[in-house]
């Protein structure tokens, strides 16, 4: 039997007779020029209309798509019946923040790539409807509080306020325990609030899902920077704490060792996304951290952060806003709709680029960037074609800032504090498995980032939820042994 | 630097493998932390294996060596020099052995320009390769790093 015919889910793809409904949007020319929200999201006639695309089938491939196994077709179904609220109190039991998920959520790599209807024509759109249902609720009053178990007595510490510590913060506030999360910004939401821009993440849609869970009891102590104001011993051995769990993440950032690259006006893409979207530098005088204006931006990098950095930079009033990236378009691991956006919104891309030297004046300025044009070259044993330079291709490009995006990994500070954690030799910290999340240390767990190096939004949820479990056992148990088992 | 006969240059080789494993294993006993170290410890198993390899090597195979063609990804050539310090990252670490291994390939590469005999000719281009396969090992494990950061 051909797939063409008959899937092995025993559905019949036929080509979809409505069309996948698209996302309104900004003007690209405007929107260039504002840090407001880029999609706008569906109105309720297109949400049940692109919810009516969904054949239902009885063992959809859509789930086993998404990293957390979201029941897909049993939200749709709702949002066809124009249940909206329950569709969201529906994806909250298997997902914490849809809202944030239906609009960073790389569907068209997970549920979305293997949804049947995308296999003669679209795919659902899952992660238009799961924000619109998120979004809906939202805007329809505050969410009642469930009710909490009695409490249990123990003292949970979660370090971290990324997406990762807020879900395990969640489940186990819901099992009654004493939640603490330590934070070491400000502001609570990890990559969600420092990384991740306006455009892409309204950060009102963070605050209210922070303020959910405070509002569940959960103690939030942010300015907390675990391995200098408490170690993890001392929050075990002094602090009376029962279990810790560490999603530190990974925002360490690299850089590329090239000459030049000390000079002033050279940014990681880190720091110039936290000042833009955690200390507001857009917003001067408001708020008193202004950032340089720029007039020629290159960005090095073809990830969503160096997308992220790049349109920020546009957005800041970068006459030109370059993407310098070492391999071809098809190689860049940022989401097309975001690499699409940019493109849109007049970024500059310089693919098959390398840079060789950051070039400054007298004063330690940034004044250009020498690269090099680059090939493909002869296919290794993997069968991939890695970039080579091209002989005697260098070329100077006039640039006063580059911003450098081109990875991070785990900051060495929880580990230096605790030496019985054990790494990995990239500097993770080294698990059980993923689903026990359990460290080298008695009552620790990790997860997101900090573990698997930097990853997605839902990874590090499901994480989070895994290591909630295992949590939840330890404390019930008491045991450490693999697996739980004596 | 003068070398008188193949076996001289076998030796000095061997010499500067040894060198390097000594390098990795000194830096490894500097690590406080198990992420730094496995890496160093796993470099120096490698230099050993290389300086095994010289030991075993037999100077009347030298004349029947053909150069075959080593990729060069170049990832290293452009980068600053970097020396070593403890608690350096993963990254780091990589850069640092490549940043070894183009200077040691280099070497070889400009003793092949210096000398005539054809037989320490062929030796220096053989040591050049074998130090040209270790870059590109290396530069491959690091281009598949920074690949999935989006460099
Ligand atoms: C710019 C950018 C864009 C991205 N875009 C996407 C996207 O579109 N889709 C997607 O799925 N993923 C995206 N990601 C990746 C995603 O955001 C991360 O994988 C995810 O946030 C990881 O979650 P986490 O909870 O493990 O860690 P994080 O979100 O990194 O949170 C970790 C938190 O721990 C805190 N912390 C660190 N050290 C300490 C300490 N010692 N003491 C106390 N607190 C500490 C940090 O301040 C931070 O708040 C993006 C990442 C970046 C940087
Ligand atoms: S979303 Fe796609 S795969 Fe999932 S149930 Fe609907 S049609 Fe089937």
């Amino acid at each position: 039997m051909s797939e063409e015919k008959e899937t092995k889910a025993g559905e019949k793809p036929k080509k979809p007779k409505i069309p996948r409904q698209s996302m309104p949007e900004q003007d690209p020319h405007k929107r260039a020029g504002n840090f407001d929200s880029v999609t706008l999201g569906y109105k309720m006639e297109q949400a049940a209309l692109e919810a009516s695309r969904c054949i239902q089938c009885k063992k959809p491939f859509c789930i086993s798509g998404c990293p957390v196994s979201i029941d897909i077709p049993g939200f749709i179904k709702l949002v066809k019946e124009k249940e909206y609220l329950k569709a969201a109190q529906h994806i909250k039991k298997y997902n914490l923040l849809p809202a944030v998920c239906g609009r960073v959520c790389p569907q068209e790599d997970q549920c979305e790539k293997v949804c049947i209807v995308g296999k003669k024509g679209e795919p659902v759109a899952i992660g238009r409807l799961e924000r619109f249902v998120a979004d809906y609720e939202a805007a329809h009053g505050e969410v009642p509080l469930p009710e909490l178990p009695p409490k249990t007595g123990k003292k949970v510490a979660v370090v971290g306020a990324g997406p990762g510590g807020l879900t395990v913060a969640f489940d186990l506030i819901m099992l009654g325990h004493d939640v603490t999360i330590f934070e070491a910004l400000h502001k609570a939401g990890g990559v969600l609030v420092y990384g991740i821009p306006e455009f892409r993440l309204p950060k009102a849609i963070v605050e209210r899902e922070v303020q959910y869970l405070t509002r569940l009891g959960v103690d939030l102590k942010l300015n907390h920077v675990i391995g200098k104001i408490r170690t993890i011993d001392q929050l075990m051995k002094e602090d009376g704490f029962d279990a810790v769990f560490i999603g530190s993440g990974a925002g360490l950032p690299w850089f590329m060792d090239v000459p030049g690259e000390n000079l002033n006006g050279v940014y990681s893409a880190n720091e110039y996304l936290t000042r833009n979207n955690l200390m507001k530098s857009f917003d001067f005088p408001k708020h008193d951290t202004p950032i340089k204006k720029h007039k020629n931006v290159a960005v090095i990098g073809g990830g969503n952060v160096a997308m992220d950095s790049v349109r920020t930079a546009l957005r800041l009033g970068a006459d030109n806003a370059y993407i310098v990236y070492r391999r071809s378009r098809a190689e860049m691991p940022a989401r097309k709709e975001e690499v699409d956006h940019a493109e849109h919104e007049g970024v500059q891309f310089k693919n098959l680029t390398a840079p060789v030297r950051v070039i400054g004046n007298e004063q330690g300025w940034v004044t250009g960037l020498e690269c090099l044009k680059m090939d493909l070259g002869e296919p290794d044993a993997s069968g991939r074609r890695r970039p080579v330079p091209v002989k005697g291709s260098e070329f100077i490009m006039e640039m006063d800032a580059v911003i450098i995006a081109i990875g991070t990994s785990a900051n060495p500070l929880i580990a230096q504090t605790t030496p019985d954690l054990k790494l990995n030799k990239k500097g993770y910290i080294e698990v059980e498995n993923e689903t026990t999340c359990r460290t080298s240390k008695k009552g620790v767990f990790a997860g997101g980032d900090i573990v698997t190096g930097s990853a997605t939004v839902i990874l590090a949820m499901g994480a989070g939820r895994n290591a909630a479990k295992s949590i939840q056992q330890y404390l019930q148990t008491g045991e450490w042994t693999p697996n739980g088992k004596q | 630097m003068s070398f008188k006969s193949i076996k001289d240059i076998i030796k000095y080789a061997i010499e500067k493998e040894a060198e390097a494993m000594n390098f990795y294993t000194e830096a490894g006993k500097q690590e406080k932390y198990s992420a730094g170290k496995k890496t160093f410890e796993s470099f120096a198993n490698e230099e050993k294996k290389h300086k095994t390899m010289l030991e075993d090597l037999d100077p009347k195979n030298v004349a029947g060596f053909n150069p075959a063609r080593i990729a060069d990804l170049k990832r290293s050539d452009y980068m600053v020099d970097i020396t070593y310090k403890a608690g350096m990252s993963y990254p780091d670490i990589l850069r640092l052995a490549m940043k070894r291994e183009e200077k040691a390939k280099k070497f070889y590469d400009d003793c092949v320009g210096h000398v005539d005999a054809g037989g320490h000719k062929k030796l220096f281009q053989m040591l050049s390769q074998e130090e040209a396969k270790h870059k590109l090992a290396l530069e491959t494990l690091y281009d598949n790093l920074m690949a999935k950061g989006g460099d």
